[in-house]
């Protein structure tokens, strides 16, 4: 991976009335890199998806594609190379016919469009498809035929709007592999919006956690999972228990060995045993739910404060503890990650 | 179906039969009487003759009564289609406040007597001299109908039309004119065409306006048909008449040819 | 659509609406409330027209035709918008262009066909004096069963298409649990189709009654010089007796009925769809 930055959102706003969708976001993808727009709904990931896109214009700040700044350039000059939704394929259009359309509006020549084409229809697997109309394929299919199209083109960024979310759950897990190996095969910048954190942590290099319009955290898979910089975003992705410690204490009372703040504590850190709580980083309470996940075994265990700790651990904690009976918590202060004041 | 092999399903198909026999029956009686080689309609006819149709075409009101509808209805077909999709894509792509109420109101015209609009533009022409009588008042009171028939063809179907193919011709470098002309119209043809040949049907076959704003010199032929019919029971009404159930047979399965593709 | 409500914006979509809102204004609110004021206008029309029998028959004539024409087009039309709804031949589309064909033809010839018929050597008129329940020189022309007749066949249409509508849109599996549950094959009809059909033939029969309560073409025509119906005699009275404020009146009773009607239809349809 390069360093050069390929797309820079400098500043970017966007307001409707006295809401604001996008508020000043700083993002830099670099060349080949696939960054995943992450959050809850309505939190404007669309919004700055479509910004980019040229189809809403930003109320403040730059966009710089290549360096170039396309802040108020029209959507059909713009480099990009959109998946929709909806896919949005042109219904009177066959499958070659919608691949080639973009390649038809740059002026390529004929035989070079064909041979384009083609080359997209055998890496996308469509062959022998390309001359039904997109009402005669299944939903994967019209999902490849999306992403060929816009694919083809080579745009500078390649810009997903959740484009796995009309496919059911094994084609969601198989699709988004195989667009990540042609994403990085064919070394595509692209900006990739998800609600879904497993599938932003599967696919992308680095994660950009929005919540209410900002921009909350940027960072690797791993890092925003392990130093999550936000409350929001220590929740948003993956489980987490979090305590605020004060002088050795939880605020409902839990001995601590750690220093004042908000902590977050992963359930798979906290180990579970029947032997009585004793000094800080233990806690006894009883067992309310025991869920089988295939990989472990969830706990839920209920406080004398009233919380419920999530704890995870090897399938055999099912035959170990039983629901309504009694267990103890442990972890230690290196499985404590402190969050930034706030 | 395995409910039609019950009585139920006895009773209902004998009715069925029925109604299809009552629905179609007349046209085929009227083609058929038109054939009669006798000098007064009769049905079942009498020898074969095709006298009435030699009668009909030397006649200058039914000729001229054609072509006046001919053009009305072309008039009426483009003008409604223009205005009409204008208005539908202003109410399915811009969402504005009160825009399901202005909605409601542009397809009032097609739940109102014909008659009463007649009379209203009747009034109002009288008070509001604002077209001269005849062909121009006509084509701008069919207007009226025509325009709703437009938008009710053309607002589903530009609601069905996914908003974002729009954007993607765009996105994939087609300027906006480019992605209405490559993508947008292609999409809509088939609703465009559907929605012309219904407000043409509607001005070619419309009786009530006709009477009360066209002007006698250039009466259409529905007019002249209902002059005719009123007066005698004439065996060359019958072969226009048959003229016209053959034209509007071969427009409506040119439309459905045309959808199909 | 993500719209930008920004100032273009707002002008395209005007530009696009200037049209049909010109002539919506100026050739159908304006016209309408000139009625009501012409009506209004001069002397006291709408006594005249309440508070004669002669007139008041005509109301009643109308409504009658809407009456007996929606009880007609009903019988005759569910039967075949529900055998077309249900069938699953490549027939079934055939048929029911079949069905609409007479739509695309003027109600000036279609009302024609029955005078074929009806007048006194006519088939129809023949058959029944064949009968010897009525006089040898009985025509069908001129009567209320001939308009009935007639008027019923041109409207049929319009009642098929909007009941074959509301019934695709009931559940075929609803019947076959009733079935499947023990009722036959009527019951299940009458309990479940009829009853998820409701509104819609309820908005199909509000639309034919209120279609034939202000017909014109055909009643002038079969119902000839002794017919006294709404849409008839506002012709006359605008055309012939140039009675305007009396005709504007009569019209605006028209119109008052069938708007009412129309609200309910709309009513009907918006529950529907919900
Ligand atoms: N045209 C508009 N007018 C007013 N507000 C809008 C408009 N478009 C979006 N918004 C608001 O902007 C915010 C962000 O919307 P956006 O579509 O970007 O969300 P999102 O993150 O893509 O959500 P989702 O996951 O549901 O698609 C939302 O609160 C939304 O209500
Ligand atoms: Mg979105």
């Amino acid at each position: 991976m390069t360093n050069s930055a390929e797309l820079v959102l400098d500043g970017l706003a966007r307001r409707y009335g006295s809401t604001t969708a996008v508020a000043r976001m700083d993002l830099t993808v670099a060349a080949g890199e696939l960054v995943a727009l992450l959050g809850p709904s309505g939190c404007g990931k669309t919004t700055t998806l479509r910004m980019v896109a040229g189809f809403i214009e930003p109320s403040e700040g730059r966009i710089l594609l290549r360096g170039k700044d396309i802040t108020t350039m029209p959507a059909h000059q713009r480099d990009t190379g959109m998946v929709f939704q909806s896919y949005a394929l042109f219904p009177h259009l066959s499958v070659a016919e919608n691949i080639a359309f973009g390649l038809k509006r740059r002026g390529v020549a004929k035989a070079e469009i064909a041979e384009r084409v083609a080359r997209m229809v055998s890496l996308l697997q469509l062959q022998g498809l390309e001359a039904r109309l997109p009402k005669q394929l299944s939903g994967g299919q019209q999902q490849r035929v999306a992403v060929g199209r816009a694919l083809v083109i080579n745009p500078a960024v390649v810009l997903l709007d959740e484009p796995f979310s009309n496919l059911d759950a094994l084609l969601r897990e198989g699709t988004r592999i195989e667009l990540r190996r042609l994403q990085t095969e064919l070394g595509l910048t692209t900006l990739f919006v998800t609600h879904d954190q497993a599938e932003a942590m599967a696919i992308s290099d680095r994660i950009a956690v929005m919540n209410k319009g900002r921009l909350e955290q940027l960072g690797t898979p791993r890092e925003v999972y392990e130093r999550p910089a936000t409350r929001f975003v220590a929740s948003f992705i993956g489980r987490a228990n979090i305590l605020v410690s004060r002088d050795g204490r939880s605020e409902d009372g839990i001995p601590l060995d750690a220093p004042d703040g908000t902590l977050v504590l992963r359930p798979e850190r906290v180990t579970l045993d029947d032997a009585p709580a004793e000094g800080p980083n233990a806690v006894s309470g009883t067992v309310e739910l025991l869920s089988f996940l295939g990989t472990g075994t969830q706990a839920v265990l209920r406080l004398p404060g009233g919380r419920q700790l999530l704890a995870e651990g090897p399938a055999s904690l099912a035959d170990r503890f039983r629901t309504g009976g009694p267990a103890t918590a442990r972890w230690t202060r290196g499985d404590l990650v402190a969050l930034p004041p706030e | 179906m395995t409910s039609l092999r019950t009585p139920l399903g006895w009773v209902l198909r004998g009715m069925a039969v029925l109604g299809f026999v009552y629905l179609l029956g007349p046209l085929l009686v009227i083609v058929a009487a038109s054939f009669s080689d006798t000098g007064y309609l009769a049905f079942p006819p009498q020898g074969f003759s095709l006298r009435w149709y030699q009668a009909a075409l030397a006649d200058q009101r039914y000729l001229n009564g054609f072509f006046v509808s001919l053009r009305l209805g072309l008039m009426v077909a483009a003008l409604s289609l223009v205005i009409g999709t204008a208005a539908a894509v202003a109410l399915t792509r811009f969402a504005f406040p009160g825009s399901t109420l202005l909605e409601a109101l542009f397809l009032s015209p097609l739940v109102l007597p014909a008659l009463v609009l007649a009379v209203a533009l009747t009034l109002f022409f009288a008070a509001n001299p604002i077209a001269p009588p005849g062909m121009t008042r006509l084509v701008i009171s069919h207007l009226l109908v025509g325009v709703p028939m437009v938008l009710r063809v053309m607002l589903p179907v530009l609601r069905r039309v996914d908003p974002a193919i729009e954007e993607a011709a765009r996105n994939l470098g087609a300027s906006p004119i480019k992605a209405f002309f490559l993508v947008t119209l292609p999409v809509l043809r088939p609703g465009l065409i559907a929605a012309a040949a219904l407000a043409f049907i509607f001005s070619f076959d419309e009786v009530e306006m006709a009477l009360f704003l066209g002007s006698v010199r250039d009466a259409p032929l529905t007019v002249v048909l209902y002059g005719a019919a009123q007066m005698q029971m004439d065996p060359t009404v019958a072969a226009v008449s048959s003229m016209l159930i053959l034209l509007a047979l071969l427009l409506m399965v040119a439309q459905q040819m045309y959808a199909n593709r | 659509m993500n719209g930008d409500l920004n100032a273009r914006r707002g002008l395209i979509a005007a530009g696009l609406l200037a049209p049909a809102a010109l002539i919506f204004a100026t050739l159908f609110i304006w016209p309408q409330l000139g009625l009501f004021l012409q009506s209004l206008g001069g002397p006291p029309t709408f006594s005249r027209f309440l508070g004669d029998s002669y007139y008041l028959g005509v109301l009643g004539n109308s409504l009658m035709l809407g009456v007996c024409v929606t009880l007609v087009t009903l019988v005759l039309g569910f039967p075949l918008a529900f055998l077309l709804a249900r069938a699953e031949t490549r027939w079934a589309g055939l048929l029911l262009l079949l069905t609409t064909f007479p739509l695309w033809v003027s109600a000036v010839v279609r009302s024609f066909a029955w005078m074929v018929l009806f007048f006194r050597s006519g088939v129809a008129s023949r058959l029944l004096q064949g009968t010897g329940l009525v006089p040898p020189d009985f025509q069908l022309i001129g009567t209320f069963t001939g308009v009935v007749i007639a008027l019923a066949q041109v409207l049929l249409p319009i009642m098929i298409v909007t009941l074959y509508a509301v019934i695709r849109g009931v559940d075929r599996d609803l019947e076959h649990a009733a079935m499947n549950l023990g009722a036959s094959p009527a019951v299940a009809m009458w309990l479940v189709t009829l009853r998820l059909a409701r509104g819609g033939v309820l908005a199909g029969s509000l639309l034919v009654f209120s279609l034939s309560v202000s017909a014109f073409a055909t009643p002038s025509l079969i119902g000839g010089a002794r017919a006294h119906f709404m849409a008839v005699t506002i012709y006359e009275q605008t055309l012939e007796l140039l009675d305007w404020p009396f005709a504007a009146a009569i019209a605006a009773i028209l119109l008052v009925i069938s708007l009412s009607v129309a609200l309910t239809y709309g009513k009907l349809l918006g529950e529907k769809n919900r």
